[in-house]
């Protein structure tokens, strides 16, 4: 594989070195030394760079790897990638961490000494895969394929697909998402506003005004690198115009330190405080009328075709959200209300964030509901320096037959919900630990974990470890030790994704879709396995339907699909220079058609010489893109959700459904509570959150670096409070909730609402490599979860708490 | 012991083989030391050996593992072994420059504490010296300083001084001694051949005395310019870079009023155990100890007044990045260092020394032993709190606290000196014979000679035979 | 003579540090763990530095800017070095020549900016770590000082390409690790002395500022404040 060994390496190195300390002195460049390294003996380059996929995190950014003497050092962005154009997020620097780690897991593992024990044994991949289909197959016939429970991690392209398509063709119904990073709490209320099933863009580049809704932009965004473009290009891309953005949330977070303003609010109050600004731009009437009239939907009362009355946005928003009750129940001052709303309002095109933000699953559905809605009394849905919607685009759909069984079995209800769930077609591992606990509806016979740790990343987690317990066969497709994979049977480590064939689909802020495809930049190690052939093998040994639901024989041919795929689609073309706008031009100019490749193969040879395809027209105001199911309009009040109550009925009874139609948004005032006087906000760290990165050094390094802080957890207490309770920051504390205890180190830090304390999340992993384990606390130990009325998700946010001293 | 030493003073004392070299027959007691060796010698060796010992083991696992095994790290890169650095180059002042300017004021008191003193300096500028290298990531490259040395650089200049005055030094403490190496060549038995050879074939001619005399008075004068640059330049290691409560332009003087003020003191304790430990009461008399601690006490007050307007200066200035470090050494984490240093280098020797029923041979001991932690303190508080927070903001860290090497290393320095200085008075006299035998035999004609210079001639009327006030 | 330089626009940087680990990418820093961060030991030649707020009505955090060697043109580190290991070329670039290096950690207490680390222990890369090694930069010994070099070794890979192609090096050639990875365009990296250049446009803006400019150190690399 290398053709030199890791002594001549080091020898090199050291070589090199003394070069270079020397040419530096004399400033004259050991040229000689250069040529030759980058020239082999045999004349040809030794030094070459491979376009890749960005593994950190589902962002889909391009990389250019570095690859000398067959082995990666170095990682470049891939300036001709949408995503990215070059630019390199702290992780993706960091993915060469991830790929040489000493703590990733390079081969089969089983378990011994009793699940939990933590004592591993080295198995053959044939064995633990032939384990794996023969307890598949017998599940399968002795008590039916719904048995089977697949918890899908961050992993999304090829190894996600193929992983829905087994367990379609498998015949279950339990394909549970467990994203800590990607934040798809955020569909179902884009379901209930747009009637489609996606998260949103921002096209920040254009916008004229921003108030983000403790949306954590640049704390937790889930493209990174999308984000920091889109800010930089906010902020100074006009020359001679510089927008405002302003930040509310309850802790002065890294986007609220970018930001102009920083509105602190109580944990929760995101919502409230939205409608409280819409309700002043209802008054004074300062909404776009014309997006309003023309494409709103149940913003006034109005009367169905059977004769009832349904109460409107309008209406409500008057009746319930006066800025004086929005300052009781939220703490943002009237004023400030009365600002923010004219602002807003003032300078077109203006943006509210928070509807796909928060991390940590801070906002509830009707918060990001209420935050969109102002996005459209601004008329800034489909407008340029709006909201951008993505055309869907799906690859390599499980559009197959699957036999009998598997028919069976995926009319089973899933077991990670209740009917609130199913109402929004939301997945969510979060209420997995009452089915698997209950054995209701029925009983879990065996769960994978596809790269995924819900037991850190849920603030059931505990619950969902203690019930993982219960199921009899446990398995874990992931590359590290983790809290979750620690209650497995076996441990089938992936080859890392840059040892692999994968694509990925990705959009643009400005709403391209974009795949990016992604070769091997060097052989794996000879223990690793290809998921996908894994995957394939255990197919294989189930046969019939199962096995022909995976019909590509390797990974590479799986990506000469989705090239076909593309192809055929006739649309888009390989990543090049030429950025998106011009693509409208050049395409104008030459009627509508586009410099396609010829043939089949050109195309495939420009998309793997690019590192992708992009679509890159996106014309503003396609309505039936942008809203796709009746009535095609923007949902103030939703028409989807009044069906979904249609087909699923409330469990509390009937109501005020047109109440639940509505953004209905509720915040108390807080109780006076003697035990637990403080609010806890547990918010996310930068860059940590992911499955590898915590054992990655360089990001544990940096993931507290603006507060000064690393390794460690900490809980943030406000002046005041630290005052009242006689704390300095020096000392500790034990933090209780109704949940547990923990002890951690103090941070005065005036960046809270005072009353609130805050706690990052992100370290605390009891299980891990030599740079994870052991470091730091996890507040989810801690979180007392609300859950959210709509889609029955845990909410982090407003835990009672309090601080002890110690 | 002293009894059987008192009933045969000349045992051991061969016939003397010229004639110009007096026997020290009434200070033979200053050759005891050199002839007799008793069990508390060994065990103290072996003490000190032990401790050294353990210094060099722990250097062993600094030079193995790097300096990753002291308590250092960013931003305070210096800690211990600069501020020893520092601490023992002060405490070289004793030596040099109180004898060179005793010498040269011809205060006749000194004859008995001279070599005592000179003896420190050149000890302890060994271990000063020691310090840096210790302190070095890459002793191994430790020539580098000559092969690509630049002079722009403080510590150059640190380099070419303490050369210089540690060359200085050593022949300021050998000249005054080649007439004791003498006396120990013709009288003793032991180590002839050592004596032999430094001795240089002297014979005390009045030649050899003159051309001595000439020297020793020569160096005496170059040597003290050479001493006050040398703590002046260790202190531009610090003034010369930017950071703050380092620049300061009154660094230099404070260091040598510093240096000076923890070379008495050293002197004083030194001085004090010598007495006790050989018994020479007659030669260390509390004359001595008394002027050595009025010395003190002026320099306790010089250094109150340099303390003094380096903080205020600061305070008054009132600049953010000084002012932090000021509030950490008044109020703040170094606050413990600082008002421990205050009441050990003012208000208790001062306390002592300023009356007279205290100022005793052990009242001045313990103001010495005050002064020695408190200057060693101050060392500390220059070095650590600038660093500790630097102009830009930084993670808070452990703060710096030595670990287990740079304790041992310290310990073995004080051990090694004490070592040193232990086998010095074995092979020499502490106090320089030639020179108390040139007092007794010349000095008191000298000095009332002198003296009556200082003096108007007395009135001597022209008539005897007149009483005074009687009108002719 | 070009003078190479930076500029680094506050306003458009958004904190990612991603400027961070490009940079220990690029250039073979060493990973740490807890124990080495907590003894301030850990090594970021380009350091995410937050500013407390101060004033009537301070935010929390004031600002966060990315600390990098700045590159004096007036350097306190160059002039303290007894042996010459660090040095400022006619270039510009402060540089540090690590097989000379005494370890007497002077520049790192001279130095202002507190932008120069120090070698506490050998490096470890455990196994297979050390397969990523960038074999451009060497790896640095125990006992020496190491800093940012404005990725000069870049400098050195582009002349030499451009020496091979028989041709001027062109502008955008050589460009360091953090600013080619700066995800919001927050970094200019060029040559100053080059009026046409982006960068010494940008470092004569309105909003240019040189950290601790008091000091007369007189930094290459240079901020753009926020606001207008």
């Amino acid at each position: 594989m290398k053709d030199w060994t890791d002594l001549n390496r080091r020898e090199f190195l050291t070589a090199l070195g003394a070069a270079y300390g020397s040419a530096a002195y004399t400033l004259a460049a050991p040229q000689s030394k250069f040529i030759e390294y980058t020239i082999g003996e045999d004349g040809a380059p030794r030094e070459r760079f491979v376009n890749a996929l960005c593994t950190m995190c589902p962002g889909g950014c391009g990389l250019k790897m570095r690859v000398v003497h067959g082995c990666a050092v170095g990682v470049r962005g891939n300036k001709d990638h949408p995503v990215n154009r070059g630019g390199l997020c702290s992780r993706a620097s960091a993915v060469l961490q991830d790929l040489y780690n000493p703590d990733r897991l390079r081969q089969p593992l089983r378990c011994v000494g009793g699940r939990g024990s933590g004592r591993w044994e080295p198995v053959d991949w044939d064995e633990a895969l032939n384990t794996v289909a023969d307890r598949l197959g017998e599940i399968r016939r002795a008590t039916g394929p719904q048995g089977l429970c697949v918890v899908a991690g961050r992993d999304r392209g090829l190894a996600r697909t193929m992983w829905r398509r087994f367990t379609r063709a498998y015949g279950s119904p339990n394909f549970v998402d467990a994203f800590p990073d990607d934040n798809l709490d955020v569909l179902p209320a884009a379901l209930a506003t747009h009637g489609v099933r996606q998260r949103f863009g921002y096209d920040l580049a254009g916008a004229g005004y921003v108030i983000s809704f403790n949306s954590a932009w640049l704390d937790a965004h889930w493209s990174s690198e999308q984000a920091a473009r889109a800010f930089g290009e906010f902020r100074r891309g006009r020359p001679g115009f510089r927008p405002k953005w302003v930040d509310v949330g309850p802790r002065h977070s890294l986007t609220a330190t970018k930001s102009d303003e920083w509105v602190p609010i109580r944990p929760g109050g995101e919502g409230t405080l939205a409608l409280g600004i819409a309700h002043v731009m209802l008054r004074e009437g300062l909404y776009d009328r014309d997006f309003v009239e023309r494409r709103g939907y149940g913003f006034e009362d109005w009367t169905d075709s059977a004769g009832v009355a349904h109460l409107g946005f309008r209406r409500t928003v008057l009746r319930d959200f006066a800025p004086a009750r929005v300052q009781s129940a939220t703490g943002v001052p009237e004023g400030t209300i009365f600002r923010l709303a004219r602002e807003f309002s003032q300078n077109r095109p203006a943006v509210a964030l928070g509807f796909d933000g928060g991390g940590c699953g801070t906002q509830a559905t009707y918060d990001r509901m209420a935050i969109h809605c102002l996005n459209a009394l601004a008329g800034s849905i489909d407008a340029p320096g709006g909201v951008t919607v993505f055309s869907a685009l799906s690859l390599l759909d499980d559009d197959f037959d699957v036999d009998a069984a598997s028919d069976r079995g995926l009319v089973a209800p899933p077991l990670d919900g209740p009917v609130a769930r199913r109402r929004l077609r939301h997945h969510s591992v979060d209420t997995l630990a009452d089915a698997v606990q209950s054995g209701r509806p029925y009983a879990a016979q065996a769960l994978f974990l596809v790269d995924a740790d819900p037991v850190f990343a849920m603030a059931e987690g505990a619950r969902l470890g203690a019930a993982l317990a219960s199921i009899p066969f446990v398995v874990a497709f992931s590359s590290y030790h983790n809290d979750s994979n620690r209650h497995a049977d076996l441990i089938l480590p992936p080859t890392h994704g840059l040892h692999r064939w994968d694509f990925n689909v990705a959009h643009t802020l400005k709403g391209h879709t974009v795949v990016t495809v992604s070769q091997p930049v060097m052989p794996a190690p000879a223990m690793a396995r290809d998921p996908y052939d894994c995957l394939k093998t255990i197919a294989g040994r189930l046969g019939g339907g199962i096995e022909r639901a995976l019909p590509w024989s390797d990974a590479e041919e799986a990506v000469g699909a989705v090239c076909t795929e593309l192809f055929e689609s006739g649309k888009g073309a390989a990543f090049g220079p030429a950025n998106e706008e011009n693509w409208a031009q050049l395409l104008e100019s030459r009627g509508w058609r586009a410099p396609f490749a010829e043939n089949y193969e050109d195309f495939k040879r420009d998309v793997l010489a690019g590192g992708g395809w992009i679509d890159p027209i996106y014309f503003h105001r396609e309505w039936d893109r942008v809203f796709r199911s009746p009535p095609q309009r923007f949902a103030f009040s939703s028409a989807y959700l009044a069906r979904s109550f249609e087909a699923f009925p409330p469990a509390d009874g009937e109501g005020d459904r047109d109440r639940r139609c509505l953004p209905d948004c509720r915040i108390e005032k807080p109780k006076e509570d003697a035990t637990y006087p403080l609010e806890l906000y547990v918010y996310e760290l930068p860059n940590l959150v992911s499955v590898s990165s915590p054992n990655l050094p360089w990001l544990n390094d940096i993931a507290g670096a603006y507060m000064f802080e690393n390794w460690r957890t900490w809980v943030e207490i406000h002046p005041e409070t630290a005052e009242h309770i006689g704390l300095s920051s020096q000392d500790r504390v034990e933090v209780g909730t109704p949940r547990g205890k923990m002890v951690l180190p103090v941070k005065i830090y005036a960046g809270l609402m005072p009353g609130v304390i805050a706690i990052p999340f992100g370290f605390g992993h009891k299980t891990g490599g030599r740079w994870c384990a052991g470091v730091g606390e996890n507040p989810a130990d801690l979180v007392d979860s609300r859950k959210d009325p709509l889609t029955g998700t845990s909410l982090w946010t407003s835990t009672r708490a309090s601080v002890r001293k110690v | 012991m002293m009894q059987h030493v008192h009933t045969d003073p000349r045992r051991g004392l061969p016939t003397a083989p010229s004639s110009n070299i007096r026997p020290p027959i009434e200070d033979i007691k200053l050759l005891e030391p050199i002839l007799y060796t008793g069990p508390k010698f060994y065990i103290t060796v072996v003490c000190l050996l032990a401790v050294i010992a353990l210094g060099v083991f722990a250097y062993m696992t600094q030079y193995r593992e790097g300096l990753g095994v002291t308590g250092l790290g960013r931003p305070v890169y210096w800690g211990f072994y600069i501020t020893n650095f520092v601490f023992f180059i002060g405490i070289s002042h004793a030596g040099t420059l109180i004898s060179a300017i005793l010498r040269i004021v011809g205060a006749e008191w000194r004859r008995t504490i001279t070599r005592s003193a000179e003896v420190i300096t050149v000890m302890v500028i060994l271990f000063g010296v020691g310090n840096i290298l210790i302190d070095l990531g890459r002793p191994d490259r430790m020539l580098n300083v000559v092969l690509f040395g630049k002079l722009r650089s403080p510590l150059l200049w640190d380099v070419c001084s303490i050369t210089v005055y540690l060359t200085m030094s050593t022949t300021y403490l050998y000249l005054p001694l080649i007439p004791d190496i003498a006396i120990l060549r013709d009288y003793t038995t032991k180590h002839r051949w050592l004596y032999r050879m430094l001795a240089l074939g002297w014979t005390g001619t009045p030649r050899q005395h003159r051309v001595l005399e000439l020297l020793i008075s020569v160096m005496a004068i170059v040597v003290i310019p050479v001493a006050v640059s040398v703590h002046t330049v260790v202190s531009f290691v610090f003034a010369m870079t930017i950071q703050p409560m380092w620049h300061s332009a009154i660094f230099g003087p404070y260091f040598v009023v510093g240096a000076i003020f923890s070379g008495i003191a050293a002197l004083i304790v030194a001085m004090a155990l010598i007495r006790w430990v050989y018994d020479l009461g007659d030669y260390l008399k509390d004359l001595h100890f008394n002027n050595l601690s009025l010395m003190l006490l002026v320099m306790c007050f010089a250094w109150f007044y340099f303390t003094g307007s380096e903080f205020l200066t600061t305070f008054y200035g009132n600049e953010p990045a000084h002012m932090g470090i000021f509030w950490m050494k008044i109020s703040g984490p170094y606050a413990p260092h600082f008002w421990v240093m205050v009441a050990t280098c003012f208000v208790i020797p001062v306390a002592i020394l300023c009356n007279k029923r205290t100022r005793t041979i052990l009242g001045a001991v313990i103001a010495s032993i005050c002064v020695n932690i408190g200057m060693y303190l101050e060392r500390f508080i220059i070095v650590v709190p600038s660093l500790s927070q630097p102009r830009l903001p930084h993670a808070e860290s452990i703060p710096y606290s030595p670990t287990w090497v740079e304790w041992s290393i310290l310990a073995a320095c004080f051990a090694a000196f004490t070592l040193l200085y232990v086998l010095f008075t074995k092979l020499f006299p502490i106090v320089s014979i030639w020179e108390v035998q040139e007092g007794r035999e010349n000095s008191i004609a000298e000095v009332t000679a002198r003296l009556k210079t200082y003096l108007p001639e007395p009135y001597v009327p022209e008539d005897k035979e007149q009483p005074i006030g009687a009108t002719p | 003579m070009a003078k190479w330089g930076m500029v680094i626009d506050l306003d458009r940087c958004t904190a990612c540090q991603g400027c961070v680990t490009a940079c220990q990418a690029e250039n073979n820093l060493p990973p740490t763990g807890a124990v080495e961060a907590d003894r301030g030991r850990n090594y970021t030649w380009m350091e995410m530095i937050p500013f407390s707020g101060e004033g009537e009505h301070p935010k929390p955090i004031e600002r966060l800017l990315p600390r990098p060697c700045l590159h004096c043109d007036n350097p306190p580190c160059v002039k303290v070095c007894p042996v010459g290991a660090t040095f400022k070329n006619e270039e510009g670039i402060v540089g540090q020549i690590f097989s000379r290096c005494i370890g007497c950690r002077y520049c790192t207490t001279a130095c202002p900016y507190t932008a120069r680390y120090f070698n506490w222990s050998t490096p470890k890369w455990p196994a297979p770590m050390s397969d990523h090694l960038n074999p451009d930069v060497s790896i640095r010994p125990k006992g020496v000082v190491e800093k940012c070099t404005l990725c000069h070794h870049r400098l050195q890979n582009a002349r030499d390409q451009a020496r091979a192609e028989n041709r001027p090096l062109r502008s955008g050639e050589y460009v360091t690790a953090c600013a080619e990875a700066c995800p919001a365009g927050a970094m200019v990296f060029g040559d100053m002395s080059n009026p046409e250049s982006e960068v010494s446009k940008l470092a004569h803006s309105r909003r240019a500022f040189k950290l601790l400019e008091d000091l007369g150190t007189d930094p290459k690399v240079i901020y753009l404040r926020e606001g207008d």
